[in-house]
């Protein structure tokens, strides 16, 4: 499969692509930067909280204190390094794709299926679908189109990597 | 000059106009990110701001300030200080509170032995606590 020129796109597909890359860029930057300025912030209360398939990888890392840091570290950097990512359109797909994956490890430690109950109220009604996955597959899609490249600094990677061929 | 030279350079200008613009917009398109972050940035310092001046007059208003705020006990490997914790009075009470805290009876340690609910109880965290004193009659 040849790989679609970025001309091949209409300007609207374009814009909106570029949008949505910066809107989902910002919230996650932010995300990560929240956890930043918290005092003593810890994934610890999310953990506690996981139900269904993760909630035995989650107790697992509350139980190990050196693991518990460098998840809350990994994750408070992770999130800026891809919502700067995603912002300024540099290595745009694999900062999609972690943050595809790293919200849908969200979603998966606490999904809104019927009959697990938590004790943190969520902002929404939700039936199996949240936001968070929402937000996951908006990432994917993201991830399948060159959006980098129609407004980001994978144009100056893309120039680089042509020379060097 | 001939007038077929004339319109080449003029058509070469033009050339190179457009280049420069190209390359220009390729720039400007490559620079979006830039802005946004500017504004971003902008953004969170006086989110930042704002939140600190809440903070402080909560806690200014509540009469806290000379409190320091609890932090989260990660677990054993915490480097917080100890805890020294005198009780009063051994009832019932105080000896599930002592269970709580990581301190358990030899004869109840016995006792989890045979019921399997000893290795429940050695799961728990280490608070980092010390009971220095009981006072019981």
């Amino acid at each position: 499969m040849h790989m679609k020129e970025t001309t091949d796109y209409s300007p609207m597909q374009r814009y909106v692509l570029v949008a949505l890359r910066i809107l989902v860029g910002w919230h996650i930057l932010y995300e990560g930067f929240s956890k930043l300025l918290i005092p003593n912030w810890s994934s610890i209360g999310f953990l506690n909280e996981s139900k269904w398939l993760l909630s035995g990888v989650s107790k697992w890392i509350v139980s190990n204190p050196g693991v518990l840091n460098a998840v809350d570290f990994l994750n408070t950097w992770g999130l800026i390094a891809i919502g700067l990512g995603l912002i300024l359109g540099l290595f745009t797909k694999p900062a999609a794709i972690s943050g595809a994956i790293l919200l849908f490890v969200y979603y998966l430690n606490n999904p809104p299926l019927i009959g697990l109950e938590y004790t943190v109220p969520t902002e929404g009604s939700y039936l199996i679908i949240s936001k968070t996955l929402i937000e996951a597959m908006a990432l994917v899609v993201l991830a399948v189109f060159p959006s980098g490249l129609f407004a980001g600094l994978d144009i100056f990677v893309h120039q680089y990597r042509n020379r060097n061929k | 000059m001939g007038k077929k030279e004339v319109i080449t350079n003029s058509e070469n200008k033009n050339d190179m106009t457009q280049q420069s613009t190209i390359k220009r917009r390729t720039l400007l398109k490559a620079l979006i990110g830039i802005p946004v972050l500017g504004v971003f940035a902008f953004e969170l310092f006086k989110k930042y701001t704002y939140d600190q001046e809440k903070r402080n007059r909560v806690i200014k208003e509540l009469g806290l300030d000379n409190m320091k705020a609890p932090v989260i006990v990660k677990g054993s490997s915490a480097k917080s200080d100890l805890l020294r914790i005198g009780l009063i009075g051994y009832g019932n009470r105080a000896v599930s509170h002592a269970n709580g805290l990581g301190y358990m009876h030899p004869e109840d340690v016995e006792a989890g032995k045979k019921n399997d609910t000893l290795k429940d109880w050695l799961a728990q965290e280490d608070l980092n606590v010390a009971i220095t004193g009981i006072c019981d009659a």
